[in-house]
């Protein structure tokens, strides 16, 4: 039967206590996407890819169109991240549909929901500290100085906000399948089981989504703006002898697109 | 079923789940990510030059339909005026076949016209000439009037001669 809370616990002192299933329910997610990931980049095709690699590639292009406000030089790190925490969430989340694994929803405990979100904003400060350095990395925090407490505030809150609304949801949706298999008979039970199975997929990607996207956001926040991306295709002028472009604006000269490609066509047509 | 703990405490399971969260956010962006993103970078890269590619080939194409459309026009203008040439050819050339065709009609009528009445004359000549000839057979045999042949002979042909040059005058005046 399936269980919410209920998990055994290996005690190895009074103090301290060790759920030995919603450990082994996220060494086993954590399998799966490694997994999943080695297979990908294996079988990691510049012309054919298969499936897995394009669900690689297609959270990966999500992420690093989500990041376009995070400097360049440090994109490719918080698509990782975000990438990496979208996929372990889900496979955590989607973890006791699996049939004949008898393993919980590890993030339906709170210690996995609570790890998640101090790692994933333990590695937001420490990538602030390397871009800003300590002094601007407090300075951010500090000005303005009456702001100070709010702002600290909202730094504590925030992992916990990660956490609680995870945890939340899929304990929630784990607990629902519980009692729908407790409350209702048998022969009854088993097109809603079916259909809060299907709603418990949808809620269990979302609610990757939503964190790995939060994550983003707060990588967002605690970063300066590149002062790179400020500079615009418009704002490329050419240098003083009339053919030569600065190292920055090179750097920030994007290879054409299609429609550019065509736009360019066009007009040397007219 | 729901235990009797606290299950929005957390306990040691925390640290296990970090280390374990932590080993999975080392090794991906280390040695999984950074594979799949060169893959997309390098197909982006493929994508872009087949566009370029395509977009080139067609700019090729479109001025190649431009050159083939000007020589189009260019050899439509020369059919043009080859077949102008060749009408006002065609058209002088039947002005001259018919000047010459009505040059050489009349010449030819005239000549046939010619020899038709110089045939006449010749004909006529010669059956004045016979008939004087019977009528002097007759005189002479049927009715018995001596004549000298030579000197009939003589006669006769000095008045056709007369007879002759009278019609050609005529002939001339006409």
């Amino acid at each position: 039967m399936t269980t919410v809370g209920a998990t055994a616990a290996a005690s190895w002192f009074d103090a301290i206590s060790i759920q030995a299933d919603i450990v082994a329910g996220t060494a086993v997610a954590a399998v799966l996407v490694l997994t999943a990931g080695y297979w990908a980049r294996r079988r990691a095709s510049r012309s054919q890819p298969g499936a897995v690699q394009v669900l690689w590639e297609i959270s990966v292009q999500a992420a690093d169109r989500a990041a376009q406000a995070v400097p360049a030089r440090m994109r490719p790190r918080v698509v990782a991240v975000s990438v990496t925490i979208f996929w372990f969430v889900t496979a955590s989340n989607w973890l006791h549909l699996v049939p004949g694994l008898s393993l919980p929803a590890p993030t339906s405990d709170i210690n996995l929901a609570l790890a998640l979100a101090l790692m994933t904003m333990a590695v937001v400060h420490a990538t602030a500290v390397q871009v800003r350095g300590w002094r601007g990395y407090l300075r951010h925090y500090l000005s303005p100085w009456w702001l100070s407490p709010v702002k600290l505030l909202d730094e504590l809150i925030k992992p916990m906000t990660l956490a609680l609304r995870l945890f939340g949801m899929v304990f929630a949706s784990a607990l629902m399948l519980l009692l729908i298999g407790e409350l209702l008979p048998p022969p009854m039970a088993v097109v809603p089981h079916a259909l809060w199975t299907l709603f418990d997929v949808f809620i269990g990607a979302i609610q990757a989504f939503i964190f790995a996207l939060l994550t983003i956001l707060y990588f967002t926040a605690v970063l300066p703006a590149d002062p790179a991306e400020r500079t615009t295709r418009s704002d490329i002028k050419p240098g003083s002898d009339g053919q030569h472009f600065s190292g920055a604006e090179i750097v920030a000269h994007e290879p054409p697109t299609v429609s550019q490609l065509c736009a360019d066509e066009e007009l040397s047509h007219a | 079923m729901l235990e009797n703990r606290n299950f929005l405490i957390p306990d040691a399971t925390l640290i296990v789940e970090m280390i374990a969260f932590a080993v999975v956010l080392i090794l991906m962006p280390k040695f999984v990510l950074p594979h799949i993103r060169r893959a997309m970078q390098q197909r982006q890269a493929l994508i872009t030059a087949a566009f370029t590619a395509a977009a080139e080939a067609d700019l090729r194409r479109k001025r190649a339909d431009t050159e083939a459309q000007a020589l189009l026009a260019s050899a439509r203008h020369q059919a043009s005026e080859i077949t102008d040439q060749a009408r006002s050819m065609r058209d002088h050339l039947i002005a001259e076949g018919r000047r010459e065709g009505n040059g050489e009609y009349r010449w030819l009528a005239g000549r046939a016209e010619r020899e038709a009445d110089r045939r006449a004359d010749h004909a006529r000549l010669r059956g004045q000439q016979e008939g004087a000839a019977v009528a002097v057979e007759v005189l002479r045999d049927d009715i018995g009037v001596p004549f000298d042949r030579a000197l009939v002979a003589a006669l006769i042909g000095q008045r056709l001669r007369a007879q002759r040059a009278s019609m050609d005058e005529v002939g001339t005046s006409a």
